[in-house]
C-alpha cells in the first residue's frame, strides 16, 4: 500500500492524539493517598525558606499546625504536587525536594514557573504547587504573629491574638 | 500522487547500531558529567531544556539519520540514571528529535545537490545565515513540542514552557552546533573505520519541506499557543459579572465544559498532537527526485 500524504497524515495525527490523550488521562487520574510524611513536612519547609524570610524552627510548628487542620482532599493535593516536585528535584539536583537549599528550591520552582502562573487546585504541576504548597504555606504563616513579625505585624488578620494585644502592656 | 515514504533512510538498520549506541552514551555522559561538574562549579542552568538539547543539532549533522535513533535512547539512558524516567521522556524524546530532523531537512532543503550534508557543506555552500534561519525554526517546533508536553503531563503552562524553551534551544544550537558538529564527524569518521562500517554515514535527510509552510505552522503554533494558553486561563478567572455589564453575555457560551476547566486539557492535547503530525508530514515532503518513478 502506498503511503500517501493523507494517509501518512492521518496516520500520525491518530497515533498521537490516541498517545497524549492515553498520557494525559492516566496522569491526571494519578492519585498519591496517605498522610504527609516526614518528607513531605521537610518540602513544605523548603517551600517556607524559599517565600518567607523567618527561620525554619520558628515556622515548622505553625506549619505542622496548619496542616494538621486540612481535610484528606487538600492533603491529597500536598501530597502529589510534593511528590511531582520530588521527582523534578532528583533530576536537577539529586535530591528530594525537602533536601533542597533555599536558593536550589528558588531555582527549582522558578524553573517550573510557579512564580508566573495562577493558583489553581486542579492544573499543571506550577499552578497546583502554587495553590497547593505556596499560598497555603503563606497563609499559614501570615495569619500567626511568628510569620507576620519580621515586618512589623504583632497581631495580623484571622488571629486572634485581640485580647492578648489589647490587656497586655503596650 | 506523491508517495511518501517516512520510513526509508530513518529505521534503524543492523549497521547503525554502533552509531546509535554511541550516541545514546554521549548523551547519558553529558547527563552525568552535567550532574557532576554542577556539585563542584556553577554551570548557567537553562530552565525549560537540558545542556542535552546542544546534542540533537550537531550528532545529525555530524552522522546523518542514521544515528537518529540514539537520540531517544539517550534520552531514556540519562533520565533512567537520574530516576526521572517517566512521560516527560517522551516528550524530550520528541522535541530532540524534531529540533535535530527539522534543522538537517531544512538546511538539505537550501543545497539539495550536495551529496551529504556537512559542517563544510553548510559554511561553504549553504551560508551561516540560513543555518541560523534553519535552526531557528525547529526551534520554534521543538518549543512548541516541548510547550504541549508541558500540558500534557501537567507539568507547566504552555505560556511558561515554549517560549523560554525556544530562547534556550537557539541558544544552545546557534553557537555550538557547528563546533560540536566538526568534532563528531571526526569522531563518527573514525569510531565508523574502525569498526569497518561506513554504510550508515552515507544516509541522507531526503525530504524537501516547504520552508514557508513549515516556518508558518511552527512560529503560529508557537505564538499562538502562548497567547491562547495565557488567554483562557485569564478567561477561565475573570467572573461573569465583567461581561454581563457590557453586555457581552455571548461571549460566557463559549465557557462549555469541554473548551474550559478539564476539557481545555484534552483539546489542547487534540490540537497539538494535529499540529505535530503536520509539521512532521510538511518535514517529509519528498524530494523532486523521490517523485520520478523508479525503471
Amino acid at each position: 500500500m502506498r503511503l500517501t500524504r493523507r494517509r501518512a497524515l492521518l496516520g500520525l495525527v491518530g497515533a498521537s492524539s490516541a498517545g497524549g490523550l492515553g498520557v494525559h488521562e492516566l496522569l491526571d487520574r494519578t492519585t498519591t493517598d496517605g498522610p504527609l510524611s516526614d518528607a513531605g513536612m521537610d518540602g513544605l519547609l523548603t517551600v517556607a525558606d524559599v517565600v518567607h524570610p523567618a527561620a525554619r524552627e520558628d515556622v515548622e510548628p505553625v506549619i505542622s499546625a496548619y496542616v494538621g487542620r486540612l481535610n484528606q482532599d487538600r492533603i491529597r493535593g500536598v501530597v502529589r504536587a510534593l511528590s511531582e516536585l520530588d521527582s523534578r528535584s532528583r533530576r536537577h539536583f539529586g535530591s528530594s525536594f525537602g533536601g533542597l537549599s533555599r536558593a536550589q528550591g528558588e531555582r527549582l520552582l522558578a524553573t517550573l514557573g510557579v512564580n508566573r502562573v495562577q493558583s489553581r487546585p486542579e492544573g499543571t504541576l506550577a499552578e497546583r504547587a502554587r495553590y497547593h504548597l505556596v499560598n497555603s504555606v503563606l497563609y499559614a504563616l501570615l495569619t500567626r504573629p511568628v510569620g507576620t513579625e519580621p515586618f512589623g505585624i504583632g497581631n495580623p488578620i484571622g488571629f486572634p491574638g485581640g485580647f492578648a494585644s489589647h490587656t497586655g502592656e503596650p | 500522487m506523491r508517495n511518501y515514504e517516512l520510513g526509508r533512510g530513518l529505521l534503524p538498520g543492523r549497521d547503525s547500531l554502533p552509531l546509535i549506541a554511541a550516541v545514546g552514551g554521549l548523551y547519558l555522559l553529558v547527563t552525568l558529567g552535567e550532574r557532576v561538574l554542577s556539585g563542584v562549579v556553577s554551570i548557567p542552568a537553562f530552565s525549560v531544556v537540558e545542556l542535552t538539547a546542544a546534542l540533537p543539532v550537531p550528532v545529525l549533522l555530524a552522522a546523518g539519520p542514521a544515528a537518529m535513533w540514539g537520540i531517544p535512547l539517550g534520552l531514556v539512558l540519562s533520565d533512567a540514571a537520574t530516576s526521572s524516567l517517566g512521560p516527560g521522556t517522551l516528550v524530550s524524546a520528541s522535541a530532540h528529535l524534531y529540533l535535530g530532523y527539522a534543522t538537517c531537512s531544512l538546511l538539505r532543503r537550501f543545497d539539495g545537490d550536495a551529496p551529504r550534508l556537512s559542517v563544510s557543506v553548510v559554511r561553504e555552500r549553504i551560508g551561516l545565515g540560513r543555518f541560523v534561519l534553519a535552526v531557528a525554526l525547529a526551534a520554534a517546533g521543538a518549543a512548541a513540542v516541548f510547550g504541549w508536553g508541558g500540558e500534557l503531563t501537567h507539568r507547566t503552562p504552555f505560556f511558561v514552557a515554549a517560549p523560554v524553551a525556544f530562547a534556550e534551544l537557539a541558544l544552545l544550537s546557534v553557537p555550538f552546533a557547528l563546533p560540536l558538529a566538526g568534532l563528531f564527524e571526526r569522531a563518527a569518521s573514525a569510531g565508523t573505520s574502525a569498526f569497518g562500517v561506513t554504510a550508515p554515514l552515507r544516509r541522507q535527510f531526503d525530504g524537501r519541506p516547504d520552508l514557508r509552510r513549515v516556518a508558518g505552522v511552527s512560529v503560529g503554533w508557537l505564538a499562538v499557543g502562548t497567547v491562547a494558553s495565557v488567554g483562557y486561563r485569564t478567561f477561565e478567572k475573570v467572573p461573569a459579572g465583567a461581561f454581563t455589564s457590557r453586555d457581552l453575555e455571548f461571549v460566557l457560551l463559549l465557557r462549555q465544559p469541554a473548551l474550559f476547566g478539564p476539557g481545555a486539557g484534552r483539546l489542547q492535547v487534540l490540537l497539538g498532537a494535529v499540529l505535530l503530525s503536520v509539521l512532521v508530514v510538511l518535514l517529509a515532503e519528498p524530494s523532486e527526485r523521490a517523485e520520478v518513478p523508479a525503471r
